[in-house]
């Protein structure tokens, strides 16, 4: 079975993993993952529920098991890969991202991701964002990267310029933000790995 | 799928005196083409699925999907492997007919070269005990085509009780179409005696 190969079934393409950073180990989201992620999403809720379009409703633990069983399904069907990145020093989960809404015919995806209140300002978001640009383009032979923030999220910003996209747009009033709120998305894209900061990365079984 | 169903918690594997039953697997694909083509000659007599021998990348695609299914609680792929070889033997299932009533219905191949030992009694039995106990099942279904004795054999041995049949109700691969003979099992009450457990040794 050829890794890249699409034309039977994407379900076939092999998705190398874990990913592994200097600081982080990067994998699929599976079953058992709920009760981290319960604790990451209370402890960052303010934030979430500014930000994220799925932050309306604080999840309950069980909620959030059944979103980690149906995500891992998904991975498996090769519809979404959604990705925990696991701080090594102290084994706890740290940054929640992935690679999102692509399309394995164009070789597009999309990259969006949230680190937990208590690991933030370590550069998290900065080391699994680079790993997963280099993962895209080096294992799953990527074509864009695209990556956008909500107009006014400084923080989201900074990471994306810190890590050299180009701006391409932005969707006036295309972010609809809990409470009904509309905001600019301003988007961006990478085409290569062309001057990302250096990092060690690597991926598949150790 | 509600969340309700997606959080039932499934203690695996299985295990029977002879059998460790697992879920279907990504990567289980090249040993189920292997397995299919050994038996053709039997599933093409009675497997509606049965009309074009499978590749492994077929088979590997098939793997992946029941084990996205499994995930998802919506369809239950078990795979048997003789504890003596190593290898994948059976083919078995609980296809969940309806979730809210708890009805499943039950069927399994054994590959060629494992027939005749016993295997699919042995995990016919175990999945249906496990079908009660812990997927807190209240009925579960198995059905036989016309004419196919081995399979008629299993399913009286195993005790389950004839309901009926059903005129026409199978179409094979040959394009046949055969009656189908209905049994179910309300409790697992007259199952032969079994060893069995499931979770983590």
């Amino acid at each position: 079975m050829s890794a890249l190969q699409t034309e039977k079934d994407p379900i076939l393409i092999d998705v190398p993993m874990p990913i592994e950073t200097p600081r982080l180990i990067l994998r699929p989201v599976a079953p058992g993952d709920g009760a981290a992620g319960f604790e990451c999403v209370s402890e960052t809720w303010d934030q979430l529920s500014t930000w994220m379009p799925w932050a309306e409703k604080r999840p309950t633990i069980q909620e959030q098991e059944a979103r980690a069983r149906r995500v891992h399904a998904q991975f498996i069907l090769r519809e979404d890969i959604p990705v925990v990145g696991i701080e090594k020093a102290s084994g706890r989960a740290v940054v929640w991202t992935g690679l999102h809404r692509f399309c394995w015919k164009l070789r597009r995806f999309e990259i969006g991701y949230y680190v937990r209140a208590s690991a933030q300002g370590a550069g998290f978001a900065t080391e699994s964002t680079n790993a997963l640009i280099r993962y895209a383009f080096g294992a799953l032979d990527a074509r864009r990267v695209e990556i956008c923030h909500a107009d006014g999220n400084d923080r989201s910003r900074r990471v994306i310029e810190k890590l050299g996209f180009e701006r391409e747009a932005v969707k006036r009033q295309a972010g609809l933000l809990p409470g009904g709120r509309f905001a600019d998305h301003y988007t961006y894209v990478r085409l290569g790995i062309e001057g990302l900061p250096p990092l060690d990365v690597r991926w598949g079984p150790p | 799928m509600t969340d309700e169903q997606i959080l039932v918690d499934l203690p695996l594997p299985i295990e029977t005196p002879r059998l460790i039953l697992r879920p279907a697997m990504p990567g289980d694909g090249a040993e189920t083409a292997q397995a299919v083509e050994e038996t053709w000659d039997d599933l093409r007599q009675w497997m509606d699925w049965a009309t074009v021998l499978p590749d492994a990348e077929e088979c590997e695609i098939r793997a992946r999907k029941n084990y996205a299914d499994f995930l998802l609680r919506e369809d239950f792929n078990f795979r048997g492997i003789e504890k003596s070889s190593g290898r994948i033997v059976v083919w078995s299932g609980l296809h969940v007919i309806d979730w809210p009533s708890r009805k499943f219905y039950t069927g399994y191949w054994v590959r060629e070269s494992a027939q005749g030992r016993g295997y699919a009694a042995e995990v016919c039995n175990a999945v249906v005990r496990y079908a009660f106990a812990v997927l807190g099942a209240r009925r579960v279904e198995i059905t036989h085509s016309e004419g196919n004795e081995a399979s008629r054999h299993i399913v009286g041995k195993l005790g389950f009780e004839k309901e009926g049949v059903r005129r026409a109700g199978m179409l094979l691969p040959d394009g046949r179409q055969v009656d189908s003979h209905v049994y179910s099992m309300l409790t697992p009450d007259r199952l032969p005696p079994l060893n069995v457990r499931w979770g983590l040794p």
